[in-house]
Protein backbone atom coordinates (compact mmCIF):
# COMPACT_ATOMS: atom_id res chain seq x y z
CA UNK A 1 0.00 0.00 0.00
CA UNK A 2 1.42 3.08 -1.01
CA UNK A 3 1.26 7.08 0.73
CA UNK A 4 -1.38 8.14 -1.14
CA UNK A 5 -3.76 5.63 -1.00
CA UNK A 6 -6.25 6.22 1.68
CA UNK A 7 -9.88 5.22 1.84
CA UNK A 8 -11.10 8.28 -0.53
CA UNK A 9 -9.02 7.85 -3.34
CA UNK A 10 -9.40 4.57 -3.37
CA UNK A 11 -12.95 4.79 -3.25
CA UNK A 12 -12.71 7.49 -5.73
CA UNK A 13 -11.21 5.38 -8.09
CA UNK A 14 -13.83 2.92 -7.26
CA UNK A 15 -16.33 5.10 -7.99
CA UNK A 16 -14.62 6.19 -11.84
CA UNK A 17 -14.79 2.62 -12.26
CA UNK A 18 -18.32 2.16 -11.68
CA UNK A 19 -19.24 5.16 -13.77
CA UNK A 20 -17.29 4.79 -16.24
CA UNK A 21 -18.25 0.69 -16.49
CA UNK A 22 -22.31 2.33 -16.45
CA UNK A 23 -21.52 4.41 -19.01
CA UNK A 24 -19.80 1.79 -21.22
CA UNK A 25 -22.34 -0.80 -20.01
CA UNK A 26 -24.96 1.46 -21.20
CA UNK A 27 -23.50 1.94 -24.38
CA UNK A 28 -22.93 -1.95 -25.45
CA UNK A 29 -26.38 -2.25 -24.43
CA UNK A 30 -27.51 0.09 -27.52
CA UNK A 31 -24.94 -1.61 -30.13
CA UNK A 32 -25.72 -4.79 -28.74
CA UNK A 33 -29.20 -4.62 -29.22
CA UNK A 34 -28.74 -3.69 -32.64
CA UNK A 35 -26.21 -6.22 -33.20
CA UNK A 36 -28.37 -9.07 -31.91
CA UNK A 37 -31.15 -7.83 -34.33
CA UNK A 38 -28.89 -7.15 -37.71
CA UNK A 39 -27.72 -10.48 -36.28
CA UNK A 40 -30.60 -12.46 -35.89
CA UNK A 41 -31.62 -10.85 -39.86
CA UNK A 42 -28.07 -12.27 -40.99
CA UNK A 43 -28.97 -15.77 -39.41
CA UNK A 44 -32.14 -15.48 -40.93
CA UNK A 45 -30.94 -14.91 -43.92
CA UNK A 46 -28.18 -17.46 -44.21
CA UNK A 47 -30.49 -19.59 -42.58
CA UNK A 48 -33.11 -19.12 -45.67
CA UNK A 49 -30.10 -19.22 -48.36
CA UNK A 50 -28.81 -22.47 -46.82
CA UNK A 51 -32.47 -24.24 -46.57
CA UNK A 52 -33.12 -23.06 -50.63
CA UNK A 53 -29.93 -25.18 -51.30
CA UNK A 54 -30.98 -27.85 -49.84
CA UNK A 55 -33.75 -28.23 -51.36
CA UNK A 56 -32.61 -26.94 -54.97
CA UNK A 57 -30.19 -30.31 -54.65
CA UNK A 58 -32.72 -32.29 -53.15
CA UNK A 59 -34.85 -31.12 -56.68
CA UNK A 60 -32.09 -32.16 -59.12
CA UNK A 61 -31.63 -35.05 -57.73
CA UNK A 62 -34.91 -36.05 -58.20
CA UNK A 63 -34.36 -34.87 -62.12
CA UNK A 64 -31.30 -36.95 -61.73
CA UNK A 65 -33.61 -40.19 -60.96
CA UNK A 66 -35.45 -39.95 -64.24
CA UNK A 67 -32.42 -40.63 -66.21
CA UNK A 68 -32.63 -44.04 -65.01
CA UNK A 69 -35.09 -47.46 -65.42
CA UNK A 70 -36.52 -49.10 -62.59
CA UNK A 71 -34.62 -52.43 -62.47
CA UNK A 72 -36.37 -54.40 -59.85
CA UNK A 73 -39.54 -54.79 -57.23
CA UNK A 74 -36.66 -53.12 -54.58
CA UNK A 75 -35.75 -50.09 -56.56
CA UNK A 76 -39.28 -49.58 -57.17
CA UNK A 77 -40.31 -49.45 -53.68
CA UNK A 78 -36.93 -47.47 -52.82
CA UNK A 79 -38.52 -44.82 -55.39
CA UNK A 80 -41.91 -45.13 -53.76
CA UNK A 81 -40.74 -44.16 -50.69
CA UNK A 82 -38.48 -41.38 -51.45
CA UNK A 83 -41.95 -39.62 -53.17
CA UNK A 84 -43.32 -40.25 -50.03
CA UNK A 85 -40.57 -39.13 -48.00
CA UNK A 86 -40.51 -35.84 -50.25
CA UNK A 87 -43.87 -34.95 -50.02
CA UNK A 88 -43.78 -35.37 -45.94
CA UNK A 89 -41.06 -33.41 -46.31
CA UNK A 90 -41.80 -31.00 -48.50
CA UNK A 91 -45.42 -30.38 -46.02
CA UNK A 92 -43.37 -29.80 -42.98
CA UNK A 93 -41.00 -27.01 -45.34
CA UNK A 94 -43.85 -25.88 -46.42
CA UNK A 95 -45.22 -24.96 -42.96
CA UNK A 96 -41.81 -23.62 -41.93
CA UNK A 97 -42.01 -21.32 -44.67
CA UNK A 98 -45.52 -19.87 -43.64
CA UNK A 99 -44.22 -19.39 -40.23
CA UNK A 100 -40.90 -17.64 -41.75
CA UNK A 101 -42.82 -15.38 -43.92
CA UNK A 102 -45.30 -14.33 -41.62
CA UNK A 103 -42.58 -13.32 -39.21
CA UNK A 104 -40.74 -11.32 -41.33
CA UNK A 105 -42.24 -10.30 -44.47
CA UNK A 106 -44.46 -7.67 -43.26
CA UNK A 107 -41.24 -5.73 -42.10
CA UNK A 108 -39.50 -5.96 -45.08
CA UNK A 109 -36.61 -8.57 -44.21
CA UNK A 110 -35.00 -11.12 -45.98
CA UNK A 111 -38.14 -10.88 -48.75
CA UNK A 112 -35.98 -11.46 -51.65
CA UNK A 113 -34.63 -14.95 -49.91
CA UNK A 114 -38.16 -16.22 -48.76
CA UNK A 115 -39.59 -15.87 -52.62
CA UNK A 116 -36.41 -17.80 -53.75
CA UNK A 117 -37.43 -20.50 -50.46
CA UNK A 118 -40.68 -20.24 -51.83
CA UNK A 119 -39.93 -20.84 -55.63
CA UNK A 120 -37.39 -23.85 -54.56
CA UNK A 121 -40.37 -25.29 -52.72
CA UNK A 122 -42.65 -25.14 -55.42
CA UNK A 123 -40.05 -26.21 -58.15
CA UNK A 124 -39.33 -29.49 -55.89
CA UNK A 125 -43.23 -30.22 -55.47
CA UNK A 126 -43.23 -30.54 -59.36
CA UNK A 127 -40.49 -32.64 -59.36
CA UNK A 128 -41.30 -34.93 -57.20
CA UNK A 129 -45.04 -35.06 -57.99
CA UNK A 130 -43.22 -35.56 -61.83
CA UNK A 131 -40.77 -38.27 -61.24
CA UNK A 132 -44.11 -40.12 -59.63
CA UNK A 133 -45.85 -39.37 -62.97
CA UNK A 134 -42.77 -40.51 -64.85
CA UNK A 135 -42.26 -43.98 -63.31
CA UNK A 136 -45.65 -45.08 -61.91
CA UNK A 137 -48.01 -43.64 -64.63
CA UNK A 138 -46.07 -42.97 -68.76
CA UNK A 139 -43.97 -45.56 -67.99
CA UNK A 140 -45.86 -48.40 -66.87
CA UNK A 141 -48.31 -47.38 -70.00
CA UNK A 142 -48.33 -49.63 -72.55
CA UNK A 143 -49.19 -47.42 -75.64
CA UNK A 144 -46.06 -44.88 -74.52
CA UNK A 145 -44.18 -47.82 -74.43
CA UNK A 146 -45.19 -49.25 -77.83
CA UNK A 147 -44.64 -45.50 -79.08
CA UNK A 148 -41.06 -45.41 -77.56
CA UNK A 149 -40.38 -48.91 -79.62
CA UNK A 150 -41.38 -47.32 -82.43
CA UNK A 151 -39.32 -44.25 -82.72
CA UNK B 1 -25.99 -28.72 -83.22
CA UNK B 2 -29.63 -28.73 -85.22
CA UNK B 3 -32.89 -27.39 -84.19
CA UNK B 4 -36.48 -28.41 -85.61
CA UNK B 5 -39.66 -27.15 -84.91
CA UNK B 6 -43.03 -28.14 -85.64
CA UNK B 7 -45.65 -25.31 -86.50
CA UNK B 8 -47.48 -26.49 -83.17
CA UNK B 9 -44.80 -25.23 -81.22
CA UNK B 10 -43.78 -21.90 -83.31
CA UNK B 11 -48.03 -21.16 -82.78
CA UNK B 12 -47.44 -22.00 -79.33
CA UNK B 13 -44.46 -19.69 -78.99
CA UNK B 14 -46.56 -17.14 -80.59
CA UNK B 15 -49.69 -17.45 -78.63
CA UNK B 16 -47.22 -17.63 -75.05
CA UNK B 17 -45.64 -14.24 -76.29
CA UNK B 18 -48.61 -12.00 -76.54
CA UNK B 19 -48.77 -12.57 -72.82
CA UNK B 20 -47.02 -9.78 -71.10
CA UNK B 21 -45.55 -11.70 -68.47
CA UNK B 22 -43.76 -14.33 -71.38
CA UNK B 23 -43.27 -11.14 -74.08
CA UNK B 24 -39.32 -12.72 -74.28
CA UNK B 25 -40.25 -16.06 -74.79
CA UNK B 26 -38.13 -16.50 -78.30
CA UNK B 27 -35.08 -14.51 -76.33
CA UNK B 28 -35.55 -17.14 -73.48
CA UNK B 29 -35.62 -20.13 -75.61
CA UNK B 30 -32.71 -18.76 -77.56
CA UNK B 31 -30.98 -18.60 -74.24
CA UNK B 32 -31.74 -21.66 -72.85
CA UNK B 33 -31.40 -23.97 -75.85
CA UNK B 34 -29.44 -22.10 -79.00
CA UNK B 35 -27.18 -20.46 -76.82
CA UNK B 36 -26.55 -23.90 -74.72
CA UNK B 37 -24.16 -26.90 -75.53
CA UNK B 38 -25.86 -30.53 -75.54
CA UNK B 39 -24.98 -31.86 -71.94
CA UNK B 40 -26.47 -28.39 -70.43
CA UNK B 41 -29.66 -28.76 -72.23
CA UNK B 42 -29.54 -32.14 -71.05
CA UNK B 43 -28.27 -31.59 -67.14
CA UNK B 44 -29.80 -28.09 -66.12
CA UNK B 45 -33.57 -28.56 -64.97
CA UNK B 46 -34.51 -31.58 -67.66
CA UNK B 47 -36.28 -34.94 -66.67
CA UNK B 48 -36.22 -37.44 -69.36
CA UNK B 49 -39.69 -39.03 -69.96
CA UNK B 50 -38.43 -41.98 -72.06
CA UNK B 51 -35.73 -42.84 -74.62
CA UNK B 52 -32.64 -44.07 -74.63
CA UNK B 53 -30.79 -42.25 -72.13
CA UNK B 54 -27.69 -42.36 -74.08
CA UNK B 55 -28.96 -42.45 -77.93
CA UNK B 56 -32.26 -40.30 -78.19
CA UNK B 57 -34.03 -39.35 -74.58
CA UNK B 58 -37.85 -37.58 -74.45
CA UNK B 59 -37.47 -34.84 -72.18
CA UNK B 60 -38.78 -31.90 -70.38
CA UNK B 61 -36.94 -29.36 -69.25
CA UNK B 62 -36.97 -26.26 -67.02
CA UNK B 63 -36.61 -22.91 -69.22
CA UNK B 64 -35.69 -19.64 -67.50
CA UNK B 65 -37.28 -16.52 -67.60
CA UNK B 66 -35.41 -13.69 -68.27
CA UNK B 67 -38.14 -11.20 -66.29
CA UNK B 68 -39.10 -13.74 -63.64
CA UNK B 69 -37.36 -16.21 -62.82
CA UNK B 70 -36.99 -20.23 -62.98
CA UNK B 71 -39.86 -20.73 -61.28
CA UNK B 72 -41.83 -18.22 -63.35
CA UNK B 73 -40.27 -19.80 -66.59
CA UNK B 74 -41.54 -22.23 -68.93
CA UNK B 75 -41.72 -26.41 -69.30
CA UNK B 76 -40.29 -27.21 -72.64
CA UNK B 77 -40.85 -30.61 -74.27
CA UNK B 78 -38.30 -31.80 -76.62
CA UNK B 79 -36.53 -35.05 -78.22
CA UNK B 80 -32.56 -34.96 -78.27
CA UNK B 81 -30.68 -37.34 -80.43
CA UNK B 82 -27.08 -37.13 -78.84
CA UNK B 83 -24.79 -38.34 -81.34
CA UNK B 84 -26.31 -36.65 -84.36
CA UNK B 85 -26.67 -33.31 -82.15
CA UNK B 86 -30.20 -32.78 -83.25
CA UNK B 87 -32.76 -31.41 -80.74
CA UNK B 88 -36.73 -31.78 -81.80
CA UNK B 89 -38.73 -28.83 -80.20
CA UNK B 90 -42.56 -30.66 -79.66
CA UNK B 91 -44.36 -28.28 -77.09
CA UNK B 92 -44.09 -25.54 -74.52
CA UNK B 93 -46.14 -24.16 -72.16
CA UNK B 94 -45.58 -21.01 -68.79
CA UNK B 95 -45.54 -22.24 -65.81
CA UNK B 96 -47.41 -19.55 -64.54
CA UNK B 97 -50.74 -17.84 -66.20
CA UNK B 98 -53.49 -18.72 -68.61
CA UNK B 99 -51.63 -20.74 -71.23
CA UNK B 100 -49.72 -22.84 -67.73
CA UNK B 101 -50.02 -26.42 -66.79
CA UNK B 102 -47.42 -27.20 -64.03
CA UNK B 103 -47.18 -30.95 -65.55
CA UNK B 104 -49.44 -32.22 -68.63
CA UNK B 105 -51.19 -34.99 -68.96
CA UNK B 106 -49.84 -38.37 -69.90
CA UNK B 107 -52.37 -38.71 -72.67
CA UNK B 108 -50.56 -35.29 -73.89
CA UNK B 109 -46.98 -36.76 -73.40
CA UNK B 110 -48.14 -39.51 -75.60
CA UNK B 111 -49.51 -37.35 -78.49
CA UNK B 112 -46.46 -35.41 -78.40
CA UNK B 113 -44.03 -38.54 -79.05
CA UNK B 114 -47.08 -38.99 -81.89
CA UNK B 115 -46.47 -35.97 -83.16
CA UNK B 116 -42.55 -36.56 -83.44
CA UNK B 117 -43.15 -39.67 -85.08
CA UNK B 118 -45.41 -38.23 -87.78
CA UNK B 119 -43.18 -35.29 -88.14
CA UNK B 120 -40.54 -37.24 -88.19
CA UNK B 121 -41.63 -40.13 -90.81
CA UNK B 122 -43.24 -37.49 -93.04
CA UNK B 123 -40.22 -35.19 -93.23
CA UNK B 124 -42.39 -32.39 -91.40
CA UNK B 125 -40.08 -30.64 -89.24
CA UNK B 126 -38.49 -27.13 -90.17
CA UNK B 127 -35.01 -26.75 -89.11
CA UNK B 128 -34.68 -23.36 -87.30
CA UNK B 129 -30.89 -21.39 -86.59
CA UNK B 130 -30.35 -18.13 -85.24
CA UNK B 131 -29.91 -14.95 -87.03
CA UNK B 132 -26.74 -12.86 -87.32
CA UNK B 133 -27.63 -10.74 -84.07
CA UNK B 134 -28.35 -14.09 -82.59
CA UNK B 135 -31.52 -12.42 -81.19
CA UNK B 136 -34.36 -14.24 -83.20
CA UNK B 137 -34.91 -17.57 -84.65
CA UNK B 138 -35.06 -17.70 -88.39
CA UNK B 139 -35.95 -20.69 -90.68
CA UNK B 140 -33.17 -22.30 -92.08
CA UNK B 141 -34.13 -22.93 -95.46
CA UNK B 142 -35.53 -19.18 -96.70
CA UNK B 143 -33.99 -17.15 -93.69
CA UNK B 144 -37.46 -15.73 -92.83
CA UNK B 145 -38.33 -14.76 -89.11
CA UNK B 146 -39.73 -18.15 -88.03
CA UNK B 147 -42.09 -16.15 -85.30
CA UNK B 148 -43.19 -13.45 -87.13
Amino acid sequence: MSSTDTISNIGEEINQLISSSKSESSKLTEEEKINSFLDRINNVRKDLIGRTEKIKMLDGLFSKLTWFEIQDQEEEELLKNLITEAKSFHDFRIRDFVSIKNSFWKDNICRKEISSYKNALDDFEESFHEVQQIFFDLRKDNEFNDLMNSI
Amino acid sequence: MRVFVTEEFLSEVKSISKNNDHSECEIDLINSIFKQKIDEIKSIGTKRLGGHPDKSPFLRKRVESESSGKSSGYRLYFWLFIQDQDIFLLFIHPKTGRRSATNITTNKQKELVKTFKEHRDNNLFSEVELNETKSHLIFSKNKRKALQ
